[in-house]
């Protein structure tokens, strides 16, 4: 990363011998006192100057009552690594005096600075000394005799807004994408968001949306062209990017969890509501289509139905992959926060949705191309598709009820499933009844489960194993290793990390219904590894499943969209925020970053 | 013995194709023995373009394998070294070429890329 920063640097140097201004030239300091006496300290840099930000100092000198109360100081910018100022800087000094000072006083004032030429010296550390005769009379009174922070590297690395989490000299891959919008050229972009998109569509958060559109062409009945699977399918991937666009860029832009929008448990509810309802209609208990007075307004010839409860059932499921944030979509979205430019960040998240859909738009043509001729083998299809929906409905009910009763409502489903193949009949066909006969016991094996308060999907009879040889040899292992210990509010964390002060810190930030935050659980944490690396660290989650006041502050502390975050801290409890890992990570690619810290 | 430790090192870093750093003193010695020119450079700690120098431009092949046979190469932090005197400065990073009688040759101002770094040295070693 530094390399190619430094790298480019080079750009900016020239191939002449550049001439270099001589540092009183290159930066000409100010400070003026006003009648209220604060005081505006300014550095007026040449052309092609630029100051260090944590270089920058400003102290009283002489000791007589008068302190510094506020130092205000511009937003810097991040250049070839480090925050500095690119444009001439103005600081606003307030002062305030102890209680045993008044009359006018003598303050010496010093402002300290050090920058760089863009074309590759970097000057010394200056400073210059003011003086004033400051009226005391005019200050407020310093509430505790306590020396404020003078210089505003310290003030900044409060942790106390999210935006100084971000004021690091590295940037992380989230941040990196922002700035990438924030310089790219639009195709480049867009192009780069496409390919991002692609790769989200091989994480499990698009899976869901396989047997719905697959559904929703099959539906379409007999003998559907080619030609209309693709516009389908496409209408469908279009109302997903759109529907997506809008709640990233309002979510961007109120600087709201994305997660907290798209989670309310109403909101869940009445959209599991109605992939039920679209289920049974696979099921052929009724024809889901619009009301006939509306089609024929629509068109006349009632071939467009289909389009319009695609687009909208397209619409809906953008709610489905929301949970799914993955670094380009956060990088998006503190893109569009940090600037406000809602139109290029929508543009980039539109782009992504719709290198997401691509692949949809694939299975949805295969699906209507595949399709087998009319016949008993089509109710068959559509059944299927049918439990599938089902699937999906209970998988969105995960992210509000518990485990018991999701894991209880997919054993039913299973059963019934079973049931229909044929599981009890006796002249079904033993194919048939053998896949009949697995899914009724594995679903029994699920309802057995939940009975025995296990929640596990995969391996349901979990808790009849006992737990010290459930990992054979390296029962040892897991015995040793520390484990998370759970926060809800930014009280907890707090009082934990002053706990564990002059520690690594690694703060997980999870939730029951997030996919891959589960995914990290169980295949990068439970690395071997990994988890004797992870020893290293304290280890806290943030389990923000409730998503409530409380876990909100918390997430919008640390500046996360949505689980899953990885935030690390330095032993001072600093947020190495060029560290933040957001998404679902690889054991390998983990181990090597953990090695980094 | 502290020419045996240079040499080995000498040889090591050729190898390797690193910039060999050696104090002042040394340097005056060494370059009085070898007839090779000293190049001082003045850094500090935290100058983007001293570390663009060492990072990108220094760590080129060519660039390090010229420095090692023409010159003898001191690197100087002004915050932690003395700084041998009449070298003036107005940032860093800042070179200055010498002879063997400490006479200046040339002096450069801030960083330079690779290409130009290399054709300044070339420049130098003409000169003299």
């Amino acid at each position: 990363m530094k390399k190619i920063i430094l790298l480019l640097l080079m750009a900016t140097f020239v191939f002449a011998a550049p001439k270099f201004l001589m540092p009183d030239e290159a930066f000409i300091p100010s400070a003026k006192i006003d009648e209220d006496m604060n005081i505006q300290a300014k550095i007026d840099i040449a052309k092609d100057i630029y100051l260090y930000e944590k270089e920058i100092g400003i102290k009283i000198l002489n000791d007589n009552g008068v302190t510094i109360k506020e130092i205000k100081s511009p937003k810097s910018v991040l250049h070839h690594d480090e925050m500095v100022f690119l444009k001439s800087p103005t600081f606003e000094i307030t002062l305030q005096k102890d209680s045993s000072v008044s009359g006018v006083k003598n303050v010496e004032l010093e402002l300290s600075y050090q920058g760089c030429s863009e074309q590759g010296l970097c000057y010394e550390p200056l400073s210059k000394k003011f003086t004033y005769e400051v009226d005391t009379s005019k200050l407020s009174l310093a509430s505790s005799k306590e020396v404020p922070k003078l210089d505003i590297a310290a003030n900044a690395a409060e942790p106390s807004q999210v935006e100084n989490t971000k004021e690091s000299t590295d940037v992380s891959e989230s941040d990196a994408i922002a700035n990438t919008i924030g310089s790219g050229n639009i195709t480049l972009i867009l192009i780069t968001f496409l390919g991002f998109g692609l790769l989200l569509a091989m994480t499990p958060c698009v899976f869901p949306m396989i047997p719905i559109i697959s559904g929703l062409i099959v539906s379409q009945g007999n003998g559907i062209t080619t030609r209309k699977a693709f516009a389908l399918s496409l209408v469908y991937v279009l109302a997903m990017a759109v529907a997506y666009t809008i709640a990233g860029v309002l979510a961007g832009l109120f600087g709201a969890n994305l997660q907290a929008a798209l989670q309310t448990p109403w909101v869940i509810y009445s959209f599991s509501f109605i992939f039920v309802a679209l289920a049974f209609s696979m099921f052929g208990f009724y024809e889901l289509k619009l009301p006939d007075a509306l089609v024929n307004k629509v068109s006349s010839s009632g071939n467009r139905s289909g389009y319009v409860g695609v687009a909208i059932m397209g619409f809906l499921s953008a709610l489905i992959v929301g949970p799914c944030v993955a670094a380009p979509l956060a990088g998006a979205l503190v893109y569009i926060g940090q600037t406000g430019d809602a139109v290029l960040g929508g543009m980039a998240l539109f782009s992504m949705s719709i290198g997401m859909g691509i692949p949809l738009i694939v299975v949805g043509v295969s699906a209507g191309k595949f399709m087998p001729k009319p016949g008993a083998w089509m109710t068959m299809v559509t059944a299927i598709f049918g439990v599938m929906m089902l699937g999906v409905a209970i998988w969105m009910l995960e992210r509000v009820v518990s485990y018991g009763v999701t894991n209880a409502l997919y054993a039913m489903l299973g059963l019934g499933f079973a049931i229909y193949l044929g599981v009890f009949e006796k002249e079904s066909h033993v194919f048939k009844k053998s896949v009949a006969v697995i899914v009724f016991i594995y679903s029994l094996a699920i309802f057995m489960g939940v009975l025995a308060g296990s929640s596990s999907l995969i391996k349901p009879l979990g808790f009849l194993v006992p737990s010290t040889t459930m990992q054979g040899g390296v029962v040892q292992d897991t015995d040793t290793h520390k484990s998370f210990t759970k926060v809800t509010s930014i009280a907890e964390l707090d009082k934990l990390l002053a706990e564990n002060k002059g520690k690594k810190v690694l703060l997980d930030f999870y939730a029951d219904w997030c996919t891959a935050c589960k995914e990290l659980e169980h295949v990068t944490f439970a690395n071997v590894d990994v988890k004797n690396k992870m020893d290293e660290f304290v280890l806290i989650q943030a389990d923000v499943t409730l998503n409530g006041e409380n876990e909100k502050a918390l997430s919008s502390k640390y500046g996360v969209f949505g689980p899953p975050a990885l935030i690390f801290f330095d032993e001072n409890s600093e947020v190495l925020s060029s560290k933040t890992i957001i998404g679902f990570i690889e054991p390998a690619e983990f181990l090597k970053h953990l090695n980094q810290l | 013995m502290k020419k045996i430790v240079f040499l080995i090192s000498l040889f090591l870093s050729t190898l390797f194709a690193d910039v060999n750093w050696v104090d002042y003193d040394d340097a005056i010695e060494l370059a009085e023995e070898e007839n090779k020119i000293i190049m001082v450079m003045l850094s500090r700690e935290g100058c983007s373009g001293c570390e663009y120098m060492k990072d990108i431009v220094f760590e080129n092949d060519d660039i390090s394998a010229l420095l090692a046979k023409k010159f003898i190469s001191v690197h100087v932090d002004i915050q932690q070294d003395f700084i041998p005197s009449g070298l003036t400065y107005i940032g860093t990073p800042t070179f200055y070429f010498l002879d063997k009688d400490e006479k200046k040759l040339e002096r450069i101002d801030g960083g330079k890329n690779a290409k130009s770094f290399m054709d300044l040295l070339k420049k130098v070693i003409a000169k003299n």
